[in-house]
């Protein structure tokens, strides 16, 4: 009965800690980030899926961007921190020993095969924007992309 | 006291715990007056209520009692739980594409692609804004 009883209240201390962290990108801080704030005033979080993607390559883009982002930035700037370790490009531009902007390109997930981006960039106007990527999509793709500034 | 003050004290609601255990314990012996003979079938009724009424009022085992105290523990962990996705879920279900703004649950697919489209331009840094982060001091 004793083991029924811990058994029990481990598995809803389980549940509880992990239960919002398992509904965004697995295994990255950054989910974190989606779902502290994703639902909160300021703030214009999105998700699309492959059928509204197929012309990029990609099967996965969430964003979420935070107006006004100077309490949540330390976190973001943490979880960014944590998620680039292993990744295998980064690209940064760093002021005042600050992260303003990033791009991560992070080693492809084993199940799928898939190449997996984390984007991010501080606005001057205190806006932080993360963008989380996944699919078919090659680095170089993303890259001209974004330099060129076109739209998905 | 005599038995007779103590029976008009009964009567009249006067009595205490001991002294009605008293009057009990008094009609329980077999020498028992005559003319209050009629009394002693009440209290034999009374007393054996008494010893049933003990006897409903089980003990409830200690582990019984640690294992209600976690049970409730775990419904309110449950409930808390509960809460905590209703409260943070948006009234809509949002599955699928869609954005939340102030949030809330949009699902038209023009809006969600200009949010969208708005937060890749954000995110995308032209050589001019490269060029200024290295040379702005």
């Amino acid at each position: 009965m004793k083991t029924k009883i811990r058994f029990l209240l481990l598995t809803l201390l389980f549940i509880g800690a992990f239960s919002g962290v398992c509904r965004a990108q697995s295994g990255l801080r950054i989910a974190s980030i989606f779902e502290r704030y994703g639902k909160q005033r300021g703030v214009a979080m999105v998700e699309l899926s492959a059928d509204m993607l197929d012309t990029y390559g990609m099967e996965l883009y969430k964003s979420i961007s935070i107006k006004e982002s100077y309490k949540a930035l330390p976190e973001i700037r943490r979880c960014l921190e944590a998620d680039k370790h292993g990744a295998k490009k980064i690209k940064e531009i760093v002021s005042g020993g600050q992260i303003v902007s990033g791009y991560y390109q992070l080693p492809a997930t084993r199940k799928e095969d898939r190449n997996r981006f984390i984007l991010f960039k501080l606005s001057k106007n205190g806006t932080s924007t993360l963008v989380y990527i996944e699919g078919e999509l090659e680095s170089d793709d993303l890259i001209t992309m974004l330099f060129m500034k076109k739209d998905l | 006291m005599k038995i007779d003050e103590l029976l008009n004290k009964y009567f009249d609601g006067e009595t205490s715990c001991e002294e009605e255990s008293q009057i009990r314990r008094y009609f329980s012996e077999e020498t028992v007056p005559e003319h209050l003979l009629c009394y002693k079938p009440m209290f034999a009724y009374f007393d054996k209520e008494i010893v049933k009424e003990r006897s409903k009022r089980r003990i409830i085992p200690r582990r019984k009692v640690i294992m209600y105290t976690l049970s409730g523990i775990a419904a309110c962990a449950i409930i808390a739980i509960a809460m905590n996705t209703f409260l943070h879920s948006p009234a809509e279900p949002c599955t699928g594409n869609y954005a939340i703004i102030n949030g809330k649950c949009c699902t038209d697919e023009a809006t969600i692609k200009a949010y969208a489209k708005a937060s890749f331009k954000d995110v995308a840094t032209s050589k001019d804004e490269v060029f200024s982060e290295l040379f702005n001091d």
